[in-house]
């Protein structure tokens, strides 16, 4: 399917896809819709039709749901993991790098990080992010530059500007 | 490393890439299956929570009918309490109307009213001056010029027949009065153009004489 049908297919499912991951839970219901829209970014040129790219939304929202309740009950390890691991990773300066991005992303608000993410994760463009997210185009042109601006700031905090 | 930082902070350096790969098929069905039996499990639940709220609502209107009944229980509670002491009061009206009747078979001293004490110092508060002589004379003679009754019939008959013959007589003066007004006016009238005529015979005479 060609780029150019995404905006206008994502606008139209994303608030059933919406509605389907605030049943499940409320609280990361955005977060999910993000990761299963972004998902499908990457996907979308393999899409034949309308119906299937609506059909795998609405799959991969599950499994992003899923994905986050599995997060939740094995949080404190993972985070544990997590810790271990990148104080181990310091072989290298684009590991360590890499490292200060993924907690400067972190600390974003979430809007802005969820955004970003698609920006940098996916590499949507601002209609494709607006399209998904359901926000309007110049305001996440604004964000994306916000988003860009806090990663810079803390960079530099770190010592890596 | 400034590179890498460049081309992140443009968009095209993910961190994460495989992240965004897709699940397989299995992966997606297993999650579907899971988040379905997650969903089904919440309903279940809900409604096994609902069941005692429905308990709850069923006992509602057997809760409502025996709160009415207690409130007319009491209700009537409170009305036979309030009817002993309304017999108490007809029982006292009773006794006293009984009480009243013997004292009126009584004799009661009565109290000539000039004599009263109360009348007495009202009289000596509240003293009425004596009213003018014209208006007492004034006030005998209106007493004077009243007719007495009367109530024998021929005496009625004696006074319509007077007060028809009164009538007639102003009929005529006014008649009479009326016809010498009329005379009156004419003789004045024939006074003043013979006086008017004088008076040009005079002027006349003058004019001819000049």
């Amino acid at each position: 399917m060609k780029a150019e049908q995404f905006t206008s297919i994502v606008s139209h499912i994303r608030p059933r896809l919406l509605a389907l991951a605030s049943q499940f839970d409320a609280d990361s219901a955005e977060d999910a819709v993000q990761e299963a829209l972004m998902r499908l970014w990457t996907a979308w040129s393999q899409l034949a039709e309308p119906a299937d790219s609506e059909r795998l939304a609405v799959r991969l929202t599950k499994h992003a749901c899923i994905d986050a309740y599995r997060r939740r009950q094995r949080q404190q390890t993972v985070e544990l993991n997590r810790v271990a691991a990148t104080e181990t990773a310091d072989a290298t300066d684009e590991a360590v790098l890499q490292g200060a991005l993924e907690r400067a992303v972190k600390v974003l608000p979430p809007a802005e990080r969820r955004l970003w993410t698609m920006h940098t994760e996916a590499q949507m463009n601002s209609a494709q992010i607006a399209a998904a997210t359901g926000i309007n185009n110049r305001s996440v042109s604004t964000m994306l530059s916000s988003a860009r601006h806090h990663i810079c700031e803390t960079l530099k905090k770190g010592g890596f500007l | 490393m400034k590179n890498y930082l460049d081309r992140y902070l443009a968009g095209e350096a993910p961190l994460h890439p495989e992240s965004l790969d897709l699940p397989t098929d299995e992966e997606l069905d297993a999650a579907e299956a899971e988040f379905d039996r997650i969903m089904a499990e919440r309903e279940s639940q809900a409604v096994i929570e609902d069941k005692p709220r429905g308990r709850v609502v069923r006992l509602w209107p057997w809760a409502a009918a025996a709160s009415v009944l207690l409130l007319i229980g009491v209700g009537a509670m409170l009305l036979t309490n309030d009817l002993k002491p309304q017999e108490e009061i007809v029982a006292k009206i009773q006794e006293n109307q009984l009480r009243d009747s013997v004292q009126k078979q009584e004799p009661v001293p009565v109290i000539p009213l000039e004599t009263a004490d109360t009348v007495k110092k009202i009289k000596e508060k509240y003293r009425m001056p004596r009213p003018p002589k014209h208006y007492m004379a004034k006030a005998e003679t209106e007493e004077t010029m009243q007719e007495p009754e009367l109530t024998d019939p021929t005496e009625l008959a004696e006074i319509a027949f007077a007060e028809e013959k009164r009538r007639l007589e102003m009929e005529m003066m006014a008649q009479m009065s009326g016809s010498l007004e009329a005379d009156f006016k004419a003789m004045t009238d024939e006074i003043r153009s013979r006086g008017e005529r004088m008076t040009q015979h005079v002027e006349m005479a003058m004019s001819n004489e000049e």
